[in-house]
């Protein structure tokens, strides 16, 4: 029996289950229901890990997730948890842990030199080292990021999944403990829906470790009872391993259930961890109390460890956790560690009391069990080097602030501190209210809920197992009956404790000269120290935010649960007032850390991440080869290259075979929206810039939209389909944004209007038909159209069938040549679509991409919204004024135009740009200067905004938005690229290719 | 592929198969017509109008859905509701629809390609779909009769309870159709 | 994550809605006959308060109505939903 320092019995570990595990590579044994903690220490290891600055060697301090010492690094590769608390870490057979901020080993730390020079390292040295001179920030960084590690995150693929759901209910119980199962069972029997999570494997909370009776029985006996009772509710949903870890607005909370990580490797599930998103009715907090510890010189070895873990590891996992202890204390609760670990089988040397007496029922028992009780004293310093050996005692003086007379050495392996208690408010103060300073009993209570919520037991500042069933039960019973339900359980009993009040202690007196003396730490993870909180007040600092940031106190991965609360307690003495003043600072989700992967959940990956909008040609352009692009949520084809075919190739061959013969592009992303209403005509002439009353039924127009500020947030062709009725087609991109900003013009400004909006983009499919030849295509397909030039003109819409289904055909075009969009329901969107494919055989028509469509509508200078604009340029910079109505009184966005800023004569204007070597393309986007060689910094004149090769002009063409450039034609500008290379261009027209439009005219 | 299909579902790309261990079944109802409908429901010609075509007045209770002989009408907004027919009735509807109301302020848009439903039926359908919606699916709070317009993952669906209890109608979006199976069938994976 | 009372469907999670800024703000009408001082406080100021602020919503997921919402800036508790054109609880009446 490899487990020398487990107790012969008693504990809620399983003795017929023995536990395989490596901690720093070598081997140990321990049982099933112990936690990596537990383990260790039933081996009689102390020493689990080096702090985070000065590298001190350090042991466990408690037993739960406030644990700031106890991290590990569980598991190597693609499973490995960095910092994992080995407090709440399950052992299961073959796991591997490993200590963080190591380096090479734990017993020989290089880095553990930092403590010798700690003096040259007070609060704010990391600052103060980067300030100046910045230029050695490289130097330092090595070392830095080396010593300063925490544990490393995984570089792996993750392999596991993550769950998530969304659940509501009348009553969540956030912690199960004795008050929270009161309360569940009291909302349960009221036939509330609850949830009920708690951070551990086992409902119970600390009376898991607790000697104590309720009604009548052993407490455990009533916990299993209480569980078993829930979980026979259907409407009762209990969450062990889940930890409540936000608490948000609306009574929104957060909660991380820990689905397999207590199991061996071998036997995981498929799901790692779940996310639950909860929307409460009432909230009741049972989070609990935690001990705190004291303050005083080296309180920091292996073997200094709070009380109540002291009892936890002795009672409920079976574990000595010293061979020879001494309890110190300024408060009763610790006198029951000291009959824990004497029943343990610990010798308790004595119990140091700083209360000048403690005359309780406790403490007397304490004594009647013959050990010793020093009563008035502290401890003020220890000794040990890898594992407490003695603590000093001295006495206290009467009023508390100095410590006098000869010092006493106790020697002793362990040292159970229990500074007080401290209700875990988080979760209280994350939802709005601000705890209170209750100076009596020397904590922080809950403050006034700002949500409906209820704290009770711990959580509310109740320590005895009475009070916590009675409030437990109270609690429930109220949120169920704010809920609607009739609730009266009774609370279960157990006796009442007395006990006498606490000594409110936070920097104990010393001999010490203030700040010469050894470290007396606050922040153990973090290594702050008491002085380091001195100092930064003498340094000006007086906010407790403040603080904690230039001395980094409770930032590390525990979020200082143990220490904060002595820090506050240490800054309010040094700054001379009450700690009620001196406040706290904010308690922020996460209440302990949360993966990246339950946050992600499922949403991961190229197919889950985001949306993927397909069209219903989607499949067809897979077997044939395109590549896609994504345009917002849409997969669109980008090109189609054939056998060894790079991307220019490619578009050149697509872009000839239009101009010289035909394609096909699927143009189904466009957004659509129908317009119906005796207003419609008149309600586009809000929306528009130009003018619609007058537009022919069976006729489309080009409009641009403007935002209220005169800037182009949209374009598209409307087609009139009777007098009262439009199709609207928007960008791709716009189309939600366009539907919901008419809706909010209609719906808000201009209820009177009689006109109704229904977005159908997903119930057209849309094929471009495109090219001199496609005419031929079309009307191959299309029956019951007469496509003459004279009968079907440029911007007509008219129906038809394509086989038996209805279909209709717009004469639009976005190339310049004489050109198609043939619409059907998109259910019959590949019938279409292959239709026009074999139509098309006898003239080679090309399927193309977005890539040739923008190449095409650039030859012929057609802007896009969204490439050529961004939200700052107008239609006058675009050039395209004959789309502003002359006759109009108003439009949305038309008194902007004539704004001291719109009509500016230096504004950027879209204008052509032709490099000197034809064959360069200028990447977009550059920056273009008059002359790059001025000294820096070089005036920006604008920037390019299209450019591509065309192939059909046989050079590259660019357009770019350049200041007062359409009086600029023929000037040279540059483009000025990364690197110093730098591409002359001339300024032209923005038209290159058929100036005449005579391609689309025919 | 040949030209001798004329319609596809928006799903023509999923691989439907039978559900594992507890997972729900997930099934496409597909081809259905959808029409949406807009008028204001004060208005007396337009409810004489719904009236004589689909043989009810349209529901004016928010998120509500009624049956209509073989149509069902989901309420959408104080002035607009989706009519669900039987495969290929929609433009028979619309139609009627049109004359019924005409010079009446209101608008009948086909938009049958543009949806579909989707049925998921089983025990662990409601937790299937909590996995990321929003909405409170206990059947304390969601009966058959409503319906209500919310979103599922990144996307937007209308819900209903299924009349026998056995799950939900979903009707989405075609162009989210593919995304929302996948994410669906990957959700499932926890049940199985 | 707020839980919005959309007038017409009732209490649904944030996520379904969009914010669309500040309420009741009229589009001014002639608008060729206001200043540029005029135009551009319409288009531009916004009130901003600290405390109660009366803003418009956009049930973007539910049944796409525009509304408004009496929003605390700080507590950001909504007191009331109403729908466009009904009149704002007094609390947001400046
Ligand atoms: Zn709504």
């Amino acid at each position: 029996m490899s487990q020398r320092f487990r107790t012969a019995q008693g504990g809620r570990v399983d003795r017929e289950r023995e536990i395989q595990f490596t901690f720093n590579g070598k081997s140990y044994t321990g049982l099933a229901g112990d936690t990596l903690c537990s383990a260790l220490l039933a081996n009689g290891v102390h020493m689990i890990g080096r702090s985070w600055k000065y590298h001190r060697p350090r042991g466990v301090m408690s037993a739960g997730s406030e644990e700031p010492n106890a991290i590990f690094q569980v598991e190597k590769g693609n499973r490995t948890i960095p910092n994992a608390r080995g407090t709440q870490v399950e052992l299961y057979d073959q796991l591997d842990a490993s200590s963080v901020n190591c380096w090479p080993s734990l017993d020989l730390d290089l880095l553990s030199i930092n403590s010798k020079f700690s003096r040259l390292m007070p609060a704010g040295f990391y600052y103060k080292t980067f300030m100046w001179p910045q230029s050695m920030w490289m130097k330092y960084e090595h070392f830095i990021r080396k010593a300063s590690g925490l544990g490393e995150s995984p570089r792996e693929l993750d392999p596991d999944r993550y769950e998530h759901t969304h659940a509501h209910c009348d009553v969540l119980v956030g912690g199960g403990g004795v008050a929270g199962l009161s309360a569940a069972l009291a909302a349960g029997r009221a036939g509330a829906r609850v949830i009920i999570a708690d951070e551990q494997s086992e409902f119970g909370g600390l009376t898991l470790a607790s000697k104590a009776r309720i009604d009548d029985g052993e407490a455990s006996q009533w916990i299993e009872n209480a569980v078993a009772e829930l979980q026979q509710m259907p409407e009762v949903t209990l969450l062990p391993r889940s930890t409540v870890f936000g608490y948000h607005d609306y009574n929104f909370l957060t909660i991380n259930q820990r689905l397999s990580d207590h199991l061996p490797l071998a036997e995981r599930p498929a799901s790692r961890e779940k996310l639950w998103q909860v929307r409460a009715q009432q909230v009741v907090l049972a989070t609990g109390a935690a001990e705190r510890p004291l303050i005083f010189a080296n309180n920091d070895r292996p073997g200094i460890m709070l009380a109540s873990a002291a009892s936890i590891y002795s009672n409920r996992y079976a574990v000595q956790p010293g061979s020879r202890a001494v309890v110190f204390t300024n408060n009763d609760s610790a006198y029951q560690s000291a009959l824990d670990l004497k029943a343990a089988g610990v010798e308790v040397e004595a119990v140091v009391d700083a209360r000048a007496g403690s005359d309780s029922e406790l403490a007397n028992t304490v004594r009647s069990a013959g050990i010793q009780v020093i009563n008035g004293s502290v401890v003020i310093d220890t000794a040990g080097r890898k594992r407490l050996s003695s603590v000093q005692v001295m006495r206290l003086s009467a009023e508390g602030s100095s410590v006098s007379g000869e010092t006493r050495a106790l020697s002793c392996d362990l040292l159970a501190v229990s500074g007080g208690w401290s209700p875990v408010v988080h979760l209280n103060a994350q939802s709005g209210a601000k705890p209170v300073w209750d100076e009596a009993n020397a904590m922080f209570r809950p403050g006034e809920p700002t949500q409906a919520q209820f704290s009770a037991g711990g959580a509310n500042g109740t320590l005895d197992l009475a009070g916590c069933l009675q409030e437990g039960a109270a609690a429930g019973n109220q949120a169920a009956i704010a809920c609607g339900f009739e609730a009266s359980t009774q609370p279960a009993r157990a006796e009442p404790i007395d006990s006498q009040a606490i000594l409110p202690l936070w920097l104990l007196p010393s001999p010490y000269t203030p700040g010469r003396g050894p470290k007396a730490f606050v922040d153990m993870q973090n290594d702050v120290g008491a002085a380091d909180i001195a100092l930064a007040v003498r340094e000006g600092f007086k906010s407790v935010e403040h603080v904690k940031r230039y001395t980094a106190m409770g930032f590390g991965t525990d979020q200082g649960k143990l220490g904060n609360i002595n820090g506050m307690g240490i800054l309010a003495a040094s700054m001379g007032q009450s700690i009620a003043a001196t406040g706290t600072t904010t308690y922020r989700p996460n209440y302990t850390p949360v993966s990246f992967g339950a946050f992600a959940g499922q949403n991961l990956g190229d197919r889950l991440f985001d949306p993927v909008r397909k069209t219903a040609m989607h499949a067809w352009h897979e077997e044939n080869g395109a590549l896609f692009e994504d345009v917002g949520q849409w997969k669109r084809p980008w090109y189609y290259p054939k056998d060894g075919e790079d991307l220019q190739q490619a578009i050149d061959r697509e872009c000839l075979a239009v101009r010289d013969s035909v394609g096909i592009l699927d143009a189904s992303t466009l957004g659509k929206i129908e317009i119906r209403g005796k207003d419609s005509a008149r309600f586009l002439e809000m929306i528009y810039t130009n003018n619609w009353m007058k537009l022919e039924v069976g006729k489309g127009r080009y409009g641009f939209m403007l935002g209220e500020d005169g800037m182009v947030m949209d374009d598209g062709v409307t087609i009139r389909l009777a007098e009262d009725h439009f199709f609207m087609h928007t960008t791709t991109g716009g189309a939600a944004g366009v539907l919901a900003w008419m809706e909010r013009w209609l719906q808000t400004e201009w209820p009177e209007m009689e006109v109704f909006l229904t977005s159908v983009t997903d119930h057209w499919a849309t094929a471009a038909v495109v090219g001199p030849k496609s005419r031929a295509v079309v009307s191959a397909v299309c029956d019951g159209i007469d496509f003459s030039a004279q009968a079907f003109p440029f911007m007509a819409s008219k129906t038809g069938t394509i086989g038996d289904v209805e279909c209709r055909v717009n004469r639009i075009s976005f190339s310049g040549e004489l050109a198609y969009e043939v619409n059907i329901p998109a259910n019959h969107g590949r019938f279409m679509w292959e239709k026009l494919m074999q139509a098309g055989a006898a003239f080679n028509i090309t399927p193309y991409g977005t890539e040739t469509m923008h190449v095409l509508r650039a030859e012929k200078g057609y802007v896009i919204v969204g490439q050529d604009t961004d939200g700052s340029v107008t239609v006058d910079d675009l050039g395209l004024n004959w789309a502003l109505s002359k006759t109009k009184d108003d439009f949305i966005g038309k008194r902007s135009l004539s704004r001291p800023d719109t009509v500016r004569k230096d504004r950027k204007q879209l204008v052509g740009l032709l490099t000197e070597d034809p064959q360069t393309v200028i990447p977009e986007g550059a920056q273009l200067v008059d002359d790059p060689k001025a000294p820096t910094p070089v005036p920006m004149i604008g920037h390019v905004s299209s450019s591509y090769y065309s192939a059909c002009c046989g050079h590259s063409i660019a357009m770019a938005l350049v200041k007062g450039g359409r009086d600029r034609m023929g000037d040279t500008v540059y483009a000025s690229l990364a690197g110093g290379r730098v591409i002359e261009a001339t300024i032209t027209e923005s038209v290159f290719y058929d100036k005449e439009g005579a391609k689309a005219d025919v | 592929m040949s030209d001798l299909f004329q319609q596809e579902s928006p799903l023509v790309q999923i691989e439907f198969s039978e559900p594992k261990g507890a997972a729900p079944r997930i099934e496409e109802k597909p081809f259905n017509g959808y029409l949406n409908l807009r008028g204001r429901s004060d208005h007396t010609g337009f409810i004489a109008g719904v009236l004589k075509v689909l043989g009810v007045e349209a529901p004016t209770e928010a998120n509500t859905v009624i049956d209509a002989g073989d149509n069902r009408i989901y309420w959408f907004g104080p002035d607009e509701w989706l009519i669900v027919t039987k495969p290929g009735q929609q433009t028979r509807v619309r139609n009627d629809l049109l004359a019924a109301f005409a010079g009446v302020f209101s608008s009948v848009v086909d938009n049958s390609s543009g949806l579909t439903t989707i049925h998921v039926t089983g025990d662990n359908a409601a937790a299937l779909i909590a996995t990321d919606c929003p909405l409170d699916l206990h059947p304390r709070e969601f009966k058959p009769g409503q319906c209500a317009q919310t979103r599922l993952a990144k996307a937007g669906m209308t819900i209903s309870p299924l009349a026998d209890g056995s799950g939900f109608e979903l009707i989405i979006r075609r162009s989210f159709a593919d995304y929302l199976l996948l994410w669906l069938q990957d959700a499932a994976i926890a049940f199985e | 994550m707020f839980l919005i009372e959309c007038p017409w469907c009732g209490l649904r999670d944030e996520t379904e809605f969009s914010c669309a800024g500040e309420a009741h703000i009229a589009r001014p009408l002639e608008t060729e006959k206001l200043s540029d001082e005029e135009w551009a406080d319409y288009l531009f100021m916004r009130s901003n308060p600290k405390g109660a602020h009366r803003e418009q919503w956009l049930h973007a997921a539910g049944c796409r109505r525009y509304f408004n919402a009496l929003r605390d800036t700080v507590t950001y508790k909504i007191s009331a939903t109403y729908k466009i054109g009904e009149t704002p609880p007094s609390e947001g009446k400046k």
